[in-house]
């Protein structure tokens, strides 16, 4: 051997030394061993002193997760404890949830974090017992007897920074509940936990800002009524200079039939915009007598990540903009949590919804009798019906140019479980549409990594990470289709999975469903049409020259 | 010397692949699993870069990126992310400890074997940065396109 | 590993316990009457009280996880048992957890295909070995039931012959004994061998496990290995199904070890994590029909709150509304 090798004697010595990985001695810790390390990139920073005021909210102050010292009120523990009793009292659910857990693990690797990750505490399982450790020791009977026996601790900062850091590591997907034997749903645990922090001011200003400015201006953007119809209305002009057709929406405007909402990233954000010139294209094309309204001007619901009663606050605006317009019923745009929060909450918060009548689409005289009692129907809905009942002109070939896919958002398909409808309207908008692999669609969609208010910049790492297996699976569509193009129906995924793509799958563009609705209708006195609502050209439209962008 | 090596690395190669991807999947925090897409998407690229290794037109730089791609944006450091470049040495070692003389290779063929990893150490490097780019190059475009119809009325 | 030897322990100390009772120290009744008796009313107390206590807790929204296609516009098939719309289909649902372990047969792994791409592949094991432990353990639990009535039951004949029918050794080898062995070895096994498993168990988890095979070790012994005679320990059954607290009669130690373990588990149940038997039928995300648009659900403390009203909001923005032509309220 030369005198470059180093001796079998030494290499041996370093082997049993160095704490190598391949020894596999990594399983001897417990999971609340594991120390919790904020790292640039997977935290959010947390809410402005003057949001929290703004908002009334507990222990303004300026902090950020890597400090040392969170300056937590005094009595925290005592308002913990006392928040998670009284909450125990009110929801079933999380009784059920934390009491009925076997550890099974069925779950463990069905969370697009941990498979994103590799962390242990972001397995369901581990991360509802950050919550149930707690629980157990301050809590049932005999469970406190047998301490060691049933893995209970005591409340400490440590274990409030744990909660942080992975209560702020789960998107609220449900996709966890589908696999569990008892439908535990984490989303539940993590919607209390979040509230519980919320009451000791540990939270997140991506979520806190939404929510404030949603309360002042009406939106989560905070863009004042001027500024609505301003953007609108340029997406009009756009719409003009594109087709040579003039679609005129109204807005705030008593009497109309429909009143139309959705989130404010479509009239503000790209890609959003291009879902907003399809709906706009579509309602003038069937002649829809609907308004706008810049009060109930959101959509979303960043309430529904900081507390019920934020979520209640913020979407009793709908209603209460309906009653005054005196609309018959409401049309609810593309959006995954906003539609989590409509189909299971809205009715019973701030229903019922009397001075509204059953929806009825004027065009094809459908009675929306699933939508009875909330009295508001989602636009994928309300399209398929119309493409069912040949109400719509389109030319799918105008699509020719992208290749598409299908990504289910996590609330639409496991908190509403609506799958058909969208993919009706795909299949009758373009010509290529294939599906990811079975089980990462539908009730087995994998999340955008990015849900739940943590698309904040600052944690792109933890998205990216996070968004790891829906990428994966569009790589493979990507690979063996030739797919460009991921369609959606979920604002927070037309906002985040551009950046998720771009760094995953360079090459795919990501698009709303009625953007491609948008696209393939032939409008009444429309001029020759070359170019996408992108402006991008169309394959086999174009005056000569490539398709290809 | 390049064919003396393919043969070596063609006989070993599912030992070292084996050895590596361990290195690889322990870099996370508890142990990455085998079935799990993390582990397949390193698993066919270090497989890639390997079996790039013993041909004289070496271009395995879309493996590398897809290694690297998934390194950038882990919760460790970008220098215990790279130490994965440096374990096949290591692992070469190893295995030339545990194989017969006839087995072992000519002092020359491991240099050659040794300096190859440090180049492709060091074209990680470029790689690893590269995707570190794209993430702050992601959060301006994020920015831009989130406050998209304000910046077109400035500019208009 | 702690978390594994001490409930083991736990178990074989418990086992212990009556051996040196009733062998020693002669507390035949103690074993036999008292601690039988409580362990029921503890068992049966515990367990409505657990019940009672998760029932009194409203649910205050509408919350099912939908696994499959709501029921929409008409031409579109919605799926009964994934998105329920009336109330038996969400009792189907239910009752396709309880007895088929639904949810768990879902289960998947991934898994890297010949194509060199990736897929998420069905993944039974848990499935099939949770099914196999509980339809065992019911079937076992079911056949007992021939010591608690004087004439044994029709039902209890017929589970007999057919869980025997493989009539190899005498007496009459049950197939139950095996699987539910099997099982448990194979619930054990993989809470081991996987370090995902190993990281969640905790010593609650194992410990039920350990229980469970001890009472089957010992009965399995009691019946092929000690030939114990069963006359007496149907003549104690039926005196305690008799709420009769006379002495117990002569019988073998094993049948008080078998016995005693069998009231550890009865007075264990409702204060552990075995009360997912329970559970199972309340779960929200489960129980409730996905007809929340259709149908609306009362919360019975719906939080009353302020939120800001559209003339709130016109009284900030007037000026620029009128300057944006939007129609207002009040001039």
């Amino acid at each position: 051997m030369s005198k470059y090798v180093p001796k079998l004697s030494d290499l041996k010595k370093e082997f049993d030394e160095k704490p190598s990985v391949l020894k596999g001695n990594y399983s001897v810790q417990e999971w609340w061993d594991i120390p919790v390390e904020f790292r640039d990139g997977n935290w959010c920073f947390p809410g402005k002193p003057e949001v929290l005021e703004d908002l009334g909210f507990a222990n303004p102050r300026k902090w950020a997760a890597t400090d040392e010292n969170w300056q937590l009120p005094a009595g925290w523990q005592k308002t913990i404890s006392d928040g998670l009793q009284s909450r125990l009292k009110k929801y079933r659910s999380l009784k059920l949830f934390l009491d009925s857990c076997v550890r099974c693990g069925a779950c463990a690797d069905k969370c697009h974090f941990f498979l994103g990750t590799g962390d242990p505490k972001n397995m369901p399982v581990v991360r509802a017992e950050l919550l149930r450790s707690v629980y157990r020791h301050d809590f049932p009977l005999v469970e406190k007897i047998l301490k060691g026996f049933s893995g209970s601790r005591k409340l400490t900062e440590a274990v409030i920074k744990e909660w942080h850091m992975y209560f702020h590591q789960c998107t609220e997907c449900r996709r966890c509940s589908v696999f569990c034997p008892f439908g535990i749903d984490t989303a539940e645990i993590t919607m209390m936990v979040r509230e519980l922090l919320n009451l000791i001011g540990v939270n997140n200003n991506w979520i806190l800002a939404p929510v404030s400015n949603c309360n002042r201006t009406g939106n989560h953007l905070g863009i004042e009524p001027h500024t609505f119809v301003q953007n609108i209305n340029s997406l009009v002009e756009d719409i003009e200079d594109l087709t040579g057709v003039a679609v005129e929406p109204t807005f705030n405007r008593k009497g109309a039939e429909v009143l139309f909402i959705t989130p404010s990233g479509d009239v503000f954000g790209d890609p959003g915009v291009y879902t907003m010139m399809g709906y706009l294209l579509l309602f003038h094309h069937i002649g829809l007598d609907y308004t706008i309204s810049t009060y109930a001007s959101e959509g979303g619901n960043f309430g529904m990540f900081t507390s019920n009663d934020m979520m209640k606050k913020l979407n009793a605006k709908m209603y209460h903009e309906a009653k005054r317009l005196g609309v018959k019923w409401i049309l609810g745009g593309e959006c995954g949590h906003m539609w989590r929060v409509v189909h299971q909450y809205m009715n019973t918060m701030n229903g019922p919804a009397d001075f509204l009548e059953v929806p009825v689409s004027p065009i094809t005289g459908t009675r929306f009798s699933n939508a009875a009692a909330t009295k508001m129907v989602h636009i994928a809905e309300f399209t398929a019906d119309l493409i069912h009942h040949k109400k719509l002109k389109l030319d799918p070939k105008r699509n020719d140019h992208l290749r598409t896919t299908f990504h289910d958002s996590c609330n639409v398909a496991r908190g509403m479980g609506m799958f058909e409808e969208p993919r009706h309207i795909l299949r009758n908008v373009c010509n290529t549409f294939h599906e990811m692999p079975e089980d990462t669609i539908r009730e087995k969609t994998f999340c955008c990594g990015s849900g739940s208010g943590l698309n904040a910049e600052e944690n792109m790492e933890n998205r990216m990470r996070g968004g790891f297996p829906r990428a994966n699976a569009v790589k493979q569509v990507k690979d063996r289709h030739k797919v460009n193009s991921l369609v959606t129906i979920c604002a927070i995924d037309r906002a985040s999975l551009p950046p998720l793509m771009n760094y995953w799958n360079p090459g795919v563009s990501v698009y709303g469903l009625h953007e491609l609705v948008g696209n393939a209708l032939i409008m009444q006195g429309e001029k020759k049409r070359t170019e996408d609502l992108r402006e991008n050209p169309m394959a086999g439209f174009e005056d000569g020259g490539d398709d290809e962008e | 010397m390049n064919t003396v090596l393919a043969k070596f690395l063609e006989s070993n190669k599912k030992a070292i692949l084996q050895q590596w991807l361990d290195c690889a999947l322990a870099l996370f925090p508890e142990k990455m699993g085998y079935s799990t897409p993390v582990a397949m998407v390193l698993s066919g690229a270090l497989e890639k870069i390997l079996s790039g290794l013993g041909k004289s037109e070496n271009d395995c730089q879309e493996a590398l990126d897809d290694v690297t791609r998934i390194l950038a944006v882990q919760n460790f450091p970008p220098s215990k992310a790279l130490s994965i470049f440096l374990e096949p040495k290591l692992i070469l070692r190893d295995i030339m400890m545990k194989t017969t003389v006839a087995g072992t290779l000519t002092q020359e063929v491991q240099e050659a074997f040794n300096s190859r990893f440090d180049r492709l150490t060091l074209e990680a490097f470029d790689s690893y940065m590269r995707h570190r780019e794209k993430i702050y190059q992601l959060k301006v475009e994020e920015g831009s396109r989130r406050m998209y119809m304000a910046l077109r009325r400035t500019e208009a | 590993m702690k978390k594994v030897l001490m409930p083991l322990v736990m178990v074989a100390v418990l086992a212990l316990v009556p051996f040196l009772g009733v062998q020693y120290a002669g507390l035949s009744y103690l074993f036999g009457v008292i601690i039988p008796y409580t362990a029921i009313v503890v068992l049966l107390a515990g367990f409505l009280l657990r019940l009672v206590d998760w029932l009194r807790r409203p649910v205050p929204f509408r919350i099912p996880t939908t696994c499959g296609q709501e029921k929409s516009l008409e031409w579109i098939k919605y799926d009964r048992f994934e998105s329920p719309h009336r109330f038996w289909e969400a009792a189907a649902r239910v009752l396709s957890e309880v007895f088929l372990f639904r949810s768990l047969f879902r289960n998947t792994k991934a898994e890297l295909h010949k194509d060199s791409n990736l897929a998420y592949g069905s993944h039974k094991w848990l499935w099939l070995g949770g099914l196999a432990f509980h339809w065992s353990l019911l079937i076992i639990v079911l056949r007992h039931s021939r010591f608690f009535f004087v004439m044994v039951p029709g039902f209890t004949e017929f589970l007999d012959h057919a869980d025997g029918f493989l009539d190899v050794t005498l007496p009459t080898f049950y197939i139950t004994n095996a699987v539910v062995l099997a099982a448990i070895t194979f619930l054990v096994f993989r809470r081991l061998n996987d370090a995902k498993m190993r990281l969640i168990s905790l010593q609650t988890d194992y410990f039920p496990l350990f229980l469970i095979a001890a009472i089957v070790v010992v009965g399995i012994l009691m019946r092929y290995l000690t030939r114990l005679d069963i006359m007496p320990v149907k003549d104690q059954m039926l005196r305690l199904v008799n709420f009769s607290f006379d002495d117990p009669g002569e019988i073998g130690t094993l049948f008080y070890v078998h016995l005693f373990l069998v009231s550890v588990l009865a007075i264990y149940f409702p204060f552990s994590k075995l009360m997912h038997a329970g559970a199972i039928f309340l779960s929200p995300t489960r129980n409730l029909c996905n007809n929340s648009r259709e149908k609306r659900h009362v919360n019975p403390w719906n939080a009353s709150i302020k939120f800001k009203t559209y003339s709130e909001y016109e009284d900030n923005y007037r000026d620029k509304m009128k300057k944006a032509n939007l129609p207002i309220e009040k001039q």
